[in-house]
């Protein structure tokens, strides 16, 4: 089918061309209102074309195989009208790199299982509180993803997916609480009531709340608190922002970008992380690389279109990701995108950062971060949920407030602390890895 | 096809309580410039389908994209139904119907030449890219989409619906130093192609506005009286109020239920609220919805009292009340959830000069960034705004990220303007994975006490 489709595409006029096919079966189980409400089958089957006429790029996808035709003869006619780029597209064909991206296990999990393990998520949060309404979902995928391309370049993976969310709603007068958790990983098991304790665990610190006077505090951003604030870095180091000239960090290589306190690492061979694959969405090898070194930015994220205008090799960075659900998808054209994110720990615990905050708060959930001007780093985001320290010991919930600042400016100049503590954030296609994240020094608005 | 629909059907009638199938075919065709390069120029072409079964109360939903599995992909959505239903299965009566809905289009983009498409935004990219040496690059983004769906259920819903959605946008950048500034002006229609062309003064408009805000300092964080123009309204009022009346939140959920019984105060007497399907015009308009209900005008709130809510046929038969066409689903991926369409606060009497007259200090926060909610706390983005002092509007400012809470904001509004914009964007409305699904927005300037705004 990939042939036939290249062979289409140079029949309409193509000089060179690529075929991304992706293939696969989804899952899941879905409970909201503490019952089990669907159970859900996607079969997912899509080809993804660019091609290139005389170096100008044109791109078609469709899940329609029947198309095929169409779908060349439409690509070749948007290169007609396309830029010219220096693409390359690469020859070698690597193998799987021995990285362990399928387990039995997940393939072998029936929806039976699933609706048992959710049932046992509902269970665990309502024994503690019958009154919360469990919602999430638990589900499992299979994917094959193959590309091929006129240089040479023939390779597929495969991948199996696992994922759980599981959270509660709890209604007390005019209060209205969420709380939730989510993990995703290539392999199981999957520990759904680990998943369910931590619910409860948010649950039980969020239950009374508590008054803050607005103004700058001492804050604990918590894992998934720093990794949907890490965005803003995720756009800075993008080859594509870069070249754009719109990224802040962008003649900053090698220069100190951030505290001394943070090394960040990129590994796209992560064990049990779903963005994990052994080559990106256009053949490029993926590997690990350190992306900050204590504070000092050391590489960016360039796909075969930004490096040769950035003049660097592409960095196995060029993924297909849907904009809006953050997931790989044929029906995207390949950009300059992250993989997992690994935030070095630091060397203090938790509890000790937390014992030493004698007036602030933990940002857990914010709301709206995206609507701020992320790429200049400046975010102004409610507090879905975050809680006020006080004297060393979390004293309740704080709400109907913001916290806003400027990454780059907290996040270099104001860093207190690094957690020894890391956990893992799902994030779209990515799993990161983050400590608890202490700053001086960030508005709190109420 | 039509008839392909209601045999498969009738092949699987009495494996569950309720079956229904949609087929999707669609196509797209989208261009995007960033910097002075055309980034990206597609077309894509999709074709699948989807099967829902329900059963004892709960539901089995499978989709496909080879139609020759199409048999074994509706067994599975009915086992799995099997699999979980524990209880009684409601749905609420709709009169099934039978009907070809065709495209009534002003301009048609399908007509347009992709050269010339690609011509238009060149134009526009070219004008940001040119305006002036702060501008150091663009984004314009340029889509069409043409859907058809055929949807047939047991109960004897046979619909053919063919739509159409337009949408775009055209951003001017400013970087100097370490700051980056942007500004745009969005467009988007389900009826005409129109909407994309002559955007060459508003687009001229967002390159002024984006080498002020170079200049412009951050707003200072605390509570402020707020103006929200028309566009900032829509995207309020959605996330404010819009999500909250999705009845897929209430009609399992008591206690929220207590709080949203019909007669309920929200707002001040000058509010009225509605959500309709049958706007033209809009990126919301939708004949059906994706479980065969016509849609309608639905209020959801009037003089400031609750008065309905957003339903499925399932929300509706379990509380009671008629169903109102709000089930969509984003694509054949997916099975219908209560979804907004054009969400609209309806013009009051004051103008806009009367607004700005009486705020001592305040924000008037202008154009859209997006929203969030969890539904007691949202959250609005505005693009940028100016400061009220003393009943006159002052300098600009930038970051205007606002918050609210739904048990006190709405009623902290206390103007309603007497002018009305219809708002679309390239954007739309999120929820759970079914984003971006294509909606609108209408509203005049409104006046709110007591907002929180983000900032230094």
């Amino acid at each position: 089918m990939l042939d036939d489709m290249m062979e289409k595409a140079h029949a309409y006029g193509a000089d060179e061309c690529e075929v991304f096919f992706q293939e696969g079966t989804v899952s899941a189980v879905r409970f909201e209102d503490s019952r089990l409400k669907s159970m859900d089958c996607n079969q997912v089957i899509g080809v993804g074309l660019r091609v290139l006429v005389e170096k100008r790029l044109g791109f078609g996808a469709a899940s329609d195989l029947g198309k095929i035709r169409l779908v060349a003869q439409g690509a070749v006619e948007c290169a007609l009208h396309g830029e010219k780029t220096g693409i390359s597209l690469p020859a070698s064909a690597p193998g799987a790199g021995g990285i362990r991206l399928e387990d039995e296990g997940v393939r072998k999990l029936k929806p039976e299982e699933l609706a048992e393990a959710a049932t046992r998520a509902i269970g665990r949060v309502n024994q503690y509180e019958r009154g919360i309404l469990v919602f999430g979902g638990i589900g499992k995928g299979d994917i094959r993803i193959r590309i091929a391309n006129s240089s040479g370049f023939d390779s597929e993976y495969r991948k199996t997916v696992l994922w759980a969310t599981v959270g509660g709603q709890l209604v007390d007068g005019k209060n209205i609480l969420y709380c939730y958790r989510e993990w995703a990983g290539t392999s199981a098991p999957m520990e759904v009531e680990k998943l369910a304790e931590r619910v409860i665990s948010d649950f039980r610190v969020s239950r009374v709340n508590v008054e803050i006077d607005g103004g700058p505090k001492t804050v604990i951003f918590t894992p998934r608190a720093g990794v949907a604030l890490f965005d803003v870095l995720k756009l800075g180091v993008n080859g594509m922002n870069v070249e754009k000239g719109t990224s802040p960090i962008r003649n900053k290589m090698g220069e100190r970008i951030l505290s001394e306190k943070l090394t960040l690492v990129e590994d796209g061979l992560l064990e049990n992380g779903i963005g994990s694959a052994p080559f990106d969405d256009e053949g490029s090898l993926l590997r690990k690389k350190t992306v900050v070194d204590h504070g000092v930015l050391r590489s960016l994220a360039v796909d075969l279109r930004t490096a040769p205008k950035l003049n660097v090799p592409a960095t196995g960075n060029g993924f297909r990701i849907d904009r809006y659900t953050g997931w790989q998808s044929y029906q995207s054209p390949p950009s300059p995108q992250s993989t997992n994110w690994l935030l070095m720990p630091g060397e203090r615990s938790y509890e000790e950062i937390l014992a030493n905050i004698k007036d602030g708060v933990i940002v857990d959930l914010m709301m709206g971060l995206f609507t701020g001007n992320l790429l200049s780093g400046d975010f102004s985001a409610n507090l879905m949920l975050a809680y006020r320290i006080s004297d060393g010991k979390i004293v309740g919930r704080i709400k109907n407030a913001m916290v806003s600042g400027n990454f780059y400016q907290i996040f270099r100049d104001n860093v207190v602390a690094v957690s020894r503590e890391t956990e893992r954030v799902t994030e779209g296609f990515r799993t990161n890895v983050f400590p608890y994240l202490c700053a001086k020094g960030v508005m709190i608005s109420t | 096809m039509r008839n392909f629909v209601r045999d498969l059907i009738g092949k699987f009638r009495g494996k569950c309580d309720y079956i229904e199938m949609r087929i999707e075919e669609s196509t797209e065709t989208s261009i995007r410039f960033s910097g002075k390069e055309l980034e990206t120029i597609s077309t894509t072409a999709e074709f699948g389908g989807c099967v829902r079964c329900l059963s004892s109360g709960s539901w089995g939903f499978a989709s496909f994209n080879d139609l020759h599995d199409i048999e074994r992909f509706a067994e599975m959505a009915a086992a799995q139904a099997k699999l979980l239903g524990r209880q009684r299965t409601v749905l609420a009566d709709v009169h099934p119907a039978e009907e070809e809905v065709a495209l009534l289009l002003k301009k048609d983009p399908r007509g347009v030449p992709l050269g010339a498409k690609v011509s238009l935004m060149k134009g526009y990219n070219d004008l940001i890219n040119g305006y002036s040496r702060e501008i150091t690059s663009s984004l314009v983004l340029y889509f069409d989409r043409h859907h058809k769906i055929w949807f047939g259920n047991s109960e004897g819903t046979n619909i053919v619906q063919e739509k159409m959605d337009i949408a775009g946008v055209c951003s001017a950048i400013c970087a100097e130093g370490d700051k980056t500034r942007s500004q745009r002006v969005m467009f988007g229609s389900n009826d005409d192609y129109s909407c994309a062309e002559g955007l060459e003064e508003k687009v001229e408009e967002v390159c002024r506005r984006a080498v002020l805000q170079l200049r412009a300092p951050k707003v200072k964080s605390g509570r402020y009286t707020v103006i929200a123009d028309p566009t900032l309204t829509g995207v309020f009022i959605h996330e404010a109020f819009g999500h909250l009346s999705e009845a897929d939140n209430v009609y399992e959920n008591k206690r929220l239920q207590e709080l949203m019984t019909l007669g309920a105060v929200y707002g001040s007497e000058k509010l009225n609220v509605y959500d309709t399907g049958l706007r033209m015009g809009s990126r919301g308009y939708l004949k059906y919805d994706d479980e065969g209900v016509p849609t309608e005008r639905t209020y959801l709130i009037k003089e400031g009292r609750l008065v309905g809510r957003l339903h499925s046929r399932e929300t509706a038969g379990l509380m009671g009340e008629k169903p109102t066409g709000n089930a969509r689903a984003l694509s054949y991926r997916f099975p219908p959830i209560c979804r907004m369409r054009n969400t609209c606060v309806e013009a009051g009497e004051v103008s806009f000069e009367e607004m700005v007259r009486d705020i001592d200090l305040g924000v008037y926060a202008v154009n859209t960034t997006g929203g969030e909610t969890s539904h007691e706390l949202f959250t609005f983005g505005a693009e940028g705004g100016y400061m009220v002092r003393k009943g006159k509007i002052a300098e600009m400012v930038r970051d205007v990220t606002l918050s609210g809470n739904v048990f006190t904001t709405l009623k902290n509004i206390d103007a309603v303007g007497n002018d009305q914009t219809l708002y679309n964007g390239p954007g739309g409305c999120g929820k759970g994975s079914q984003t971006p699904l294509p909606i609108g927005h209408e509203g005049p300037h409104i006046r709110i006490r007591d907002v929180i705004v983000g900032g230094e």
